[in-house]
């Protein structure tokens, strides 16, 4: 779909357009689940993501700019995030990874190590790792520029396999990248 | 990491790797339902509705609001270069002497320096058990109160209000040594924001930036004695040494997230 196109689909849905935000729930789903699942989480992931389309679907008469909608709903995302553990914190620090975890080893063992990472990688390596997304993909949906996403897979996974796979670290710089790009 | 698996990172119909497709393999049980959940919209807040008329028409008007806002600050700059006007209660005099006796909720005035004004629902009623006032500053200005063993000092360009249940920081930064008259007495209170403190001796420094672009959100620092510390369901005692920050959350959504503190390194 051209930006152009979507810059259109943006302003009918702001306009009110019930088809039209349908039409960005389905194209925007797989990125918004996985900066939710890079926050929230696991076992919440289904119900927050709803909830973030729905505040968008209330909020995005407040968008000015139809061509940063992608930036802003990964943004509403973010913010759903940090209401949810606000609310839901008895007391002291919020966590920095939620529970529960998914039942099989294998998967919490990565989904660990990738709850480690810096967010701009975590959110970035679990749109690709977990929702299949490509790196155009990411960029375009995010509003990162492409260089941005690309630095953020290459270094986010190198990071993710020095954490699971330490012997295969041995050609990693000893000046470990952290950040990232948002 | 080899130059396959940068490319298959990158465009997941290339050539796969091993190495990245065993985490994929392992993630996938994680990925979202291939048709997406319907999503059953309510009818839009009546509000909202609104909003987008306001947005396609400020586009519109955009150009003509501007002129129209130039025209009045240029007449209100004229005005107030020609005959400094009063303001509606009470306000400093050039030398810096303090205002009228202005009783803001128990607060006396007992310096106000540059533009600043401290309205007192009190002097307006002439009904000395209206217990609740304001003090706002302009650029350049500030004012400091007391009550019994408390001092509160309000910087420039802030709003602090005067209630019955304590005070409250709308805006800007101050400065406070806030002390409980006895201790039979109920603590002392500031709001900033969603976070309420409250102490019986404490000394702190407070600031609170509630628009967007307008600083880096809230905090407050506290310097002698120790606070009670309650947001949302959150509360915990805050040790002199200590300075919590809100911090505001990137655009284009700005609010403030949850007090982080910490004890700074020294």
């Amino acid at each position: 779909m051209a930006e152009f196109d979507e810059a259109a689909i943006v302003r009918a849905a702001r306009a009110g357009e019930r088809t039209a935000f349908e039409r960005l729930y389905a194209r925007y789903r797989p990125a918004v689940r996985a900066v939710v699942l890079a926050h929230a989480p696991w076992s919440e992931v289904e119900d927050l993501t709803q909830d973030v389309f729905m505040s968008a679907w209330h909020k995005l008469p407040q968008l000015r700019t139809p061509a940063k909608f992608g930036g802003w709903l990964m943004q509403c995302a973010r913010n759903r995030c940090v209401d949810h553990h606000r609310r839901n914190r008895p007391r002291g620090p919020m966590p920095e990874r939620g529970a529960p975890m998914p039942p099989r080893a294998e998967v919490r063992e990565v989904l660990e190590a990738i709850g480690s990472l810096s967010a701009s990688y975590r959110e970035t390596l679990l749109m690709r790792l977990v929702e299949g997304m490509s790196g155009p993909e990411i960029a375009a949906r995010t509003g990162l520029t492409p260089r941005s996403v690309r630095v953020n897979l290459h270094r986010g996974f190198k990071q993710l396999r020095a954490k699971l796979e330490p012997e295969a670290d041995t050609a990693a710089s000893p000046h470990r990248q952290r950040g990232g790009n948002t | 990491m080899s130059e396959v698996d940068e490319n298959y990172l990158w465009d997941p119909s290339a050539a796969s790797t091993s190495t990245v497709a065993i985490y994929e393999e392992r993630l996938a049980c994680l990925r979202g339902p291939t048709a997406a959940p319907e999503l059953r919209l309510p009818p839009r807040d009546v509000e909202a509705q609104r909003a987008v008329a306001v947005n396609e028409g400020a586009s519109r008007w955009a150009w003509v609001a501007a002129l129209v806002l130039a025209a009045a600050a240029a007449f209100a700059w004229w005005l107030s270069a020609d005959d400094a006007t009063e303001p509606a209660i009470a306000r400093a005099d050039e030398a810096g002497d303090p205002a009228p006796n202005a009783a803001l909720a128990g607060w006396q005035v007992e310096r106000i320096e540059g533009d600043a004004d401290c309205r007192s629902a009190q002097e307006a009623a002439a009904d000395r058990s209206v217990d609740m006032g304001e003090v706002e500053t302009g650029a350049d200005a500030s004012a400091r109160l007391t009550r019994g063993r408390s001092l509160v000092e309000v910087h420039a360009d802030s709003r602090l209000r005067f209630e019955a249940a304590g005070l409250s920081l709308d805006r800007g930064r101050i400065w406070a040594e806030l002390v409980a008259a006895e201790m039979n007495t109920a603590p002392l209170t500031l709001r900033i924001g969603e976070a309420t403190l409250q102490t019986r001796n404490a000394q702190l420094v407070a600031w609170f930036a509630p628009d967007p672009g307008e600083g880096e959100g809230a905090g407050f620092e506290v310097l002698r004695g120790e606070l009670s510390f309650v947001e949302g369901e959150t509360k915990r005692v805050v040790p002199a040494g200590e300075i919590c920050r809100a911090p505001r959350l990137p655009a284009p959504v700005d609010s403030l997230g949850p007090f982080v503190c910490e004890a700074p390194t020294r």
